[in-house]
């Protein structure tokens, strides 16, 4: 019992081709770059596009396999929630929330007193007779919420549901959605670029680039192991590619790294900015891994600098604001570069 | 027949919207928008010369603008050919509509050299504003007739006939057309009721609502139902109930090329003029 | 760029202001009230409000389909639709003619079969005016179907509203305002309708003689009274084309 997803299609530019489960009572994040396809594959989920080929199936019961089966949406009992929610600007909130168990033909009557239930359970009963453009984003942003839940959905797909909140309504929004996913027994995905979405509301990830699925597993196994630069950099480490001969890498860029971990074949490894350490002349003793790169570019991110390194070895290391002035960093000024071989994590690619 | 009866149809229009209508047409665009979107699209129509006085280089050449009843659109124009052969010279434009409104047009100081009315009073009427040179003359006349769907398919023979018909076409009350109509049909005792009778802005439109439209019956010249050839059958008007109008011709005052406007009236009355007259169906003058 | 507007202006107020100048303002309520000018008034209210009417029953269906399938000879359809904007109306009129005369086969079919007669009948006249005016409406609705943001469809369709609750309950009063001013203006151009009405339903009094008609007969005869009707005309047109600018060509 779970929305499962193994499909393809092309949209223009894009081509979606994911494999993904979703499980009851669940909350998988979607986290991607923009233009990964995230939006497209809510939408595909929820029937406003068919799939080229594969089959998308809800509860065991298949929604779209072509050629001979495609769920209209209207039919699908997914909900769907908007990054910028999409209230019906002409309805008030009441018959927003009614709207669905009107259009599923229920009385006018009986879907006003089942919205109004369902805004109260939400404590914003209040708002029943506003129009959504009085509405503040996070008040926008629960009645879209409520409107998808009170079609009674066998599935929840969110789409960005924060994106379009300031900062201090965001943290505040994210506590009550947390709060009332977890009271749904549904499958839950969430479409997100910000890893703090996923990390406070899911309780997986699948990382969607280029229209693939690059990696799933909990949020604690993809950032432990980054498998791609996107995800590497969304926590802030290097990522390098190489093949393993023992505790010697090869580089897909053709540099060497000596690492504690013994391995063989392709692997993946990650280094902590932190633990790159740069010097104005060759260091002396223990760091086994050691060049000579340029600077290419400084950036001060709070009391911290993140150096972005050209050459062999194309890392960002970060130091204080003291050692670029002690080693007189500038762009374009060589540099030395050392990481200590426990320094780095490898795995297999 | 059909597109040219459309044509001819058309440019009698716009010949009045532009001599006459400007401002209304104007407005029209102001306030109807896509309405004169259509209905002044018509700038292909020929336009008259403005610059109508003779030159100087001799005295039978230049330009010339007659005006003339829709009645005389074929004899004027096969006239005009005939005139212009014989004095190549000439640059020879035409207005036709309803001799009601070009005499307005007129009136407002439409530029022409010679006015051909199907109406004696609309001569008068300029006569009296002093626009006239001369004296008009008539140079032909012409009778009305019954026109009806090829085939006559109600059976219509008399004017009596048009009282419980269908829709009757006739020119609008106050064009010569229509006024000798009416005329015609008061001396037969004849009164349709006015919710059958379509009225035509002009003789052409008139029977192009027998000829093209649903109108079961109309009254016309019998040039007009010559010139329909095919398209209507005719049934004949007896005497004491017709009316025949007078087609007067004149210079006008503000011709800038008197003689060559003479020469024209002249040539209207000529042998050539009369034999296509006469051809038409035009009866000679009294 | 100020002068030039300016001029523009002037060449649209000019001959207004001459037929003002012209109106014999004495006479101008006795011909406005004359029995001819009433009915001439009351048969083009009718008439232009059940070619309005007529535009948005079988205007909407059409601009919908336009805006929103993938018929294949779409840009046909359009061409065809609007080509009554840009074709004189007169022969708009010889083509209802071709049409539906007792002459044509659909025509004298009816007549047979129904004794329905278009031609020289207000329901000609009617046709007449939805015939010229209805591009003007399909032309607003459609670009507004283009325009608005369809989401909100596929929201109401997420939601389980069938195709057509989506088009009544979302779609509809989303593009209200341009179903309201595709309306007026559908109106206003059937209001002023002339060379289609009188070619194709004739001139009768009463029955099919709309006030530009009106105007144009008065013409030949009393043009003081031509005048009236048409600053008449020009008062009932202006007062909708301004209201439509104020409350409906403003944008959300």
């Amino acid at each position: 019992m779970s929305l499962q997803a193994a499909m393809s299609l092309r949209l223009g530019e894009l081509v979606l081709d994911v494999e993904l489960d979703a499980r009851p009572g669940t909350v998988t994040a979607v986290l991607g770059p923009n233009g990964a396809g995230k939006t497209t594959l809510l939408r595909t989920l929820a029937g406003l596009h068919a799939v080229d080929t594969g089959a998308v199936t809800l509860d065991g019961v298949v929604l779209d396999r072509p050629p001979d089966i495609f769920v209209v949406p209207e039919r699908r009992r997914i909900g769907v929630v908007h990054q910028d929610y999409l209230l019906f600007p002409h309805l008030s909130v009441l018959d927003n929330v009614a709207f669905g168990p009107r259009s599923r033909g229920r009385s006018v009557r009986e879907s006003r007193s089942l919205a109004t239930g369902h805004l109260a359970r939400l404590g914003i009963a209040e708002l029943a007779h506003v129009r959504p453009r009085a509405l503040s984003g996070g008040q926008a942003q629960r009645v879209a919420l409520v409107r998808a839940l009170a079609t009674e959905p066998r599935a929840l797909l969110l789409d960005e549901p924060l994106a379009a909140l300031d900062a201090g309504t965001r943290v505040e929004t994210r506590r009550d959605l947390r709060r009332y996913l977890a009271e749904f027994a549904g499958p839950t995905l969430l479409v997100t670029h910000d890893p703090v979405d996923a990390l406070t509301l899911a309780d997986r990830v699948a990382v969607l680039e280029r229209g693939r699925i690059t990696q799933v597993g909990t949020l604690a196994e993809v950032t432990g192991r980054p498998r791609t630069r996107y995800v590497a950099e969304l926590i802030g480490t290097n990522l390098v590619q190489g093949t393993a001969q023992g505790t010697a890498i090869r580089t897909d860029a053709g540099s060497w790294l000596t690492t504690a971990e013994s391995h063989i074949g392709p692997v993946l490894a990650t280094i902590a900015p932190a633990a790159v350490a740069l010097h104005r002349h060759e260091p002396e003793g223990s760091p086994r891994n050691r060049w000579v790169g340029t600077v290419a570019h400084l950036d001060l991110l709070g009391d911290r600098v993140r150096v972005q390194l050209a050459g062999p070895l194309p890392l960002v290391a970060e130091v204080t604001p003291s050692a670029v002035s002690e080693l007189a960093l500038r762009e374009g000024d060589p540099v030395w570069a050392s990481v200590k071989a426990t320094e780095i994590t490898t795995y297999p690619a | 027949m059909t597109g040219a009866a459309a044509r001819v149809w058309e440019e009698q229009r716009i010949v009045a919207i532009r001599r006459r209508l400007v401002p209304v047409v104007v407005l029209a665009v102001l306030t109807l928008f896509g309405a004169a979107c259509g209905e002044n699209d018509a700038d292909t129509a020929g336009s008259s010369s403005t610059g109508a006085g003779a030159r100087a280089e001799g005295p039978l050449s230049g330009e010339l603008t007659v005006a003339a009843a829709t009645s005389l659109t074929n004899a004027f124009t096969r006239i005009g050919e005939e005139f212009q052969a014989a004095y190549p010279g000439v640059e020879l434009t035409f207005t036709f509509d309803a001799s009601s409104a070009l005499t307005n047009q007129l009136l407002e100081g439409a530029p022409a050299d010679v006015f051909a009315s199907a109406a004696e009073a609309d001569l008068a009427e300029l006569t009296e504003a002093g626009l006239v040179a001369g004296v008009p003359s008539v140079f032909a006349r012409n009778e009305l007739v019954i026109v009806t769907k090829p085939g006559n398919p109600e059976g219509v023979s008399r004017l009596d006939d048009l009282v419980d018909v269908g829709i009757v076409s006739l020119c609008g009350a106050e064009v010569p057309c229509g006024r000798y109509a009416q005329q015609s049909l008061d001396a037969a005792g004849v009164a349709i009721p006015e919710s059958r009778v379509t009225r035509g802005p002009n003789a052409g439109a008139t029977l192009n609502a027998v000829s093209q439209g649903d109108a079961v019956a109309g009254v016309v010249y019998v040039t007009d139902a010559a010139a329909a050839g095919d398209a209507v059958d005719t049934a004949a008007i007896p005497a004491d109930r017709n009316v025949v109008a007078s087609y007067p011709i004149a210079v006008l005052a503000s011709s800038g090329a008197p003689e060559l406007a003479a020469a024209f009236v002249a040539f209207v009355s000529s042998p050539v003029g009369r034999a296509v007259l006469e051809e038409l169906g035009f009866l000679p003058p009294a | 760029m100020l002068g030039a507007a300016a001029v523009t202006v002037a060449f649209f107020a000019l001959p207004l202001l001459g037929l003002l100048e012209r109106a014999d303002w004495s006479r101008l309520w006795a011909d406005l009230t004359s029995p001819e000018a009433l009915e001439a008034l009351r048969l083009s209210l009718v008439c232009s409000s059940s070619a309005a009417a007529l535009c948005v029953v079988f205007g909407t269906p059409l601009s919908w389909v336009l805006a929103r399938t993938a018929v294949p000879a779409r840009p046909l359809i359009r061409g065809l639709v609007l080509l009554p904007m840009v074709l004189p109306p007169v022969v708009g009129g010889v083509a209802l003619l071709a049409a539906f005369s007792l002459r044509s086969p659909l025509g004298g079919w009816l007549h047979d079969t129904f004794g329905v007669q278009l031609t020289f009948s207000t329901p000609g006249a009617v046709m007449a005016e939805t015939f010229v005016a209805l591009p003007f409406y399909v032309l607003t609705v459609e670009g507004a179907l283009r325009s608005m943001d369809q989401r909100y469809e596929d929201v109401a369709a997420v939601l389980g509203a069938s195709r057509f609750t989506v088009f009544r309950r979302v779609t509809l009063p989303l593009i209200a305002p341009s179903v309201v001013a595709g309306t007026l203006l559908a109106w206003a151009r059937a209001l002023g309708e002339f060379g289609a009405t009188i070619t194709f339903a004739g001139n009768i009094a009463g029955r099919t003689r709309t006030l530009p008609l009106a105007v144009y007969l008065a013409l030949e005869s009393d043009q003081q009274a031509a005048i009236a009707l048409s600053l008449l005309l020009l008062v009932i047109a202006l007062t909708v084309l301004v209201s439509l600018r104020d409350r409906w060509l403003r944008p959300a």
